[in-house]
């Protein structure tokens, strides 16, 4: 029976999942706004949920707890609080994303760009940069389930049927109830993931003899997991200064993110949202960076990457198969929270701003949503393809993501809140800031030119510089926005 | 306008939380344990973030309300 108990906890929250799924196809009213949007009526509890899940991935509960080991518990406060004031962005991005979007019947993150600035050119850009970076990261959500799955049941369901299974089950309710199936699993997945993040850190703090002599005992093993600047001098003032930079301009640059802040029912889930996520992120977040730092005590000598298995190793030894079974679907749940909306995501991206602009203009919208549900298919195996045999650069590849989606972070605000800007700048400031992306991972550009900062930090200034440098020094004012008329075909480049 | 409904108030409140989060003045500083056998500074951060959410809660209340009600 002991044995069958990781197979139950898997195929239980499998099915679960389906069923809520189901309900969101059923409400279903199969039109553009209702598959990638839930039809702009998303309320306060399932806006907050469906953010955060989508936020918390497999990083927050295996990579926390390997950095938590690697560097110590300054990790906890650089993602607590970064994450918490990156949250800010749903006040000064998002309500103004959602007021647009419900003006202008705006769907995805490059027509809000085009409708502030005119010009096709900016508009695929902008979609092409958010869909090169976010692939990545999809990918990495089945890589990881088969892993997971895998280690779970022994080997029992290798790693690429892991990843496969996972994959069906999300393509299965998102293709049928998009963006209302995804929110309504997301309760779910966000649900399990706090409460067994919880669980976790109790049962395991209650096998090394509880929270106290837990983290005196690492104190005595190695007191510089507990110093300010992490283990081996981790962090420095300026990486710091870089990493709470990062997120704040990183976490509305997530498609997956940009378009939830379109699908509030109102400004007041946005407003409960901007205001639960330093809550949830500060009581939470120590949880995984605690378990990794523990790591110490039973598994001193792990390097590098190895550290990143540190959480599941933590719960195998010090938690029942039943406990590390349900543990493990949480982290299922995470996974599946965050690819979910990512294939949605760019979905509506696929559909809207390359079939129906290029292809099909004037294509109804159940042809739309058909097409929708086909890229998510696509989508999906694109994904899986690359998960069957991932290249070693994926992750590399994945970790400049952020940057890369951080280079948009001034064209957005420059269109939300800029004057005199021309889109002609911000195509450049996002061309200037990828080649500077693309150099930096290359090595054409040197360290030493970041001057001691991530890579985020210089980049995303020159990308802003750019833009400032030309809306101050342009002799010619540029078309302002207009506020009151939607034109998506009009041209101004 | 009260202060509490100006942009600037706001930007440089969230300014000011910015720069305490980068509390380099005590990096050099030694360990001592607390709560928990937690450090000690680790708390600094517990009462930074609380500051965070109320500053939030704040100009949830006052300037983004305003910024509707403008709309």
């Amino acid at each position: 029976m002991k044995t069958l108990i990781p197979y139950i906890a898997i195929a239980t929250y499998l099915l679960v999942t389906l069923g809520i799924g189901l309900i969101g196809y059923r409400q279903q009213k199969n039109t553009v706004e209702d598959f990638f949007l839930a039809n702009r009526n998303i309320g306060p509890i399932l806006l907050f949920f469906t953010l955060a899940s989508t936020n918390f991935s497999a990083f927050f509960f295996l990579g926390f707890a390997g950095a938590g080991y690697r560097i110590g518990i300054s990790y906890y406060p650089m993602m607590a609080f970064g994450t918490g004031f990156a949250a800010l962005s749903f006040y000064y991005i998002g309500y103004k994303a959602w007021l647009l979007g419900k003006q202008k019947g705006l769907i995805t993150p490059s027509e809000l760009i085009q409708d502030r600035l005119p010009s096709q050119p900016l508009k695929l850009l902008f979609m092409a940069v958010m869909v090169i970076f976010t692939l990545p990261y999809l990918t990495l959500q089945p890589i990881g389930a088969g892993y997971l799955l895998e280690s779970l049941t022994g080997g029992v369901i290798p790693y690429l049927w892991g990843a496969s299974l996972l994959t069906v089950a999300i393509v299965f309710y998102v293709f049928l109830g998009g963006m209302k199936s995804v929110a309504l699993t997301d309760v779910l997945q966000g649900v399990l993931m706090c409460a067994l993040m919880l669980v976790a850190v109790f049962a395991i703090a209650q096998g090394l003899g509880g929270f106290s002599v837990a983290n005196q005992t690492v104190y005595d093993l190695k007191p510089a997991l507990f110093s300010r600047s992490g283990l081996d001098q981790s962090f420095t003032h300026k990486t710091w200064f870089s990493y709470m930079c990062l997120w704040s301009f990183t976490l509305p640059m997530f498609p997956q993110m940009f378009m939830r802040f379109y699908s509030a029912k109102s400004p007041q889930p946005l407003k409960i949202s901007v205001l639960l996520y330093p809550i949830v992120a500060g009581v939470l977040f120590i949880c995984p960076v605690l378990i990794g730092v523990w790591g110490h005590i039973a598994f001193p000598d792990l390097v590098g990457k190895a550290a990143d298995q540190i959480f599941p190793m933590m719960l195998t030894k010090y938690t029942s198969t039943g406990l590390s079974s349900l543990v493990m679907v949480g982290a299922l749940a995470a996974f599946m929270s965050t690819m979910d909306s990512q294939l949605l995501a760019l979905s509506s991206m696929l559909t809207r701003d390359v079939y129906t602009a290029y292809f099909r203009k004037d294509a109804s919208l159940t042809e739309q949503t058909l097409v929708g549900r086909i890229w998510v298919i696509v989508l999906a195996g694109i994904g899986l393809g690359i998960a069957a045999n991932p290249p070693e650069t994926i992750l590399a590849f994945a970790t400049q993501a952020f940057t890369g989606l951080s280079v948009l972070f001034p064209t957005v605000i420059a269109a939300l809140y800029g004057r005199n800007i021309r889109a002609s700048s911000c195509l450049v400031s996002i061309v200037v800031g990828e080649l500077a992306v693309l150099g930096v991972q290359t090595k054409v550009i040197p360290t030493s030119w970041m001057l001691g900062f991530l890579p985020v930090v210089p980049i995303v200034a020159l990308s802003a510089l750019i833009i400032i440098l030309e809306s101050v020094f342009s002799p010619t004012p540029a078309q302002q926005p207009s506020d009151n008329h939607y034109r998506p075909s009009e041209k101004n480049y | 306008m009260s202060l509490l409904h100006r942009p600037y108030f706001w930007f440089f409140s969230f300014t000011i939380l910015f720069l305490l989060s980068l509390d380099f003045w005590r990096w050099d500083q030694g360990i001592s344990l607390s709560l928990f056998q937690l450090p000690s500074w680790l708390f600094y951060f517990v009462v930074l973030q609380m500051g965070l959410v109320l500053a939030i809660a704040g100009v949830s209340a006052t300037l983004w309300q305003k910024t509707e009600k403008d709309q």
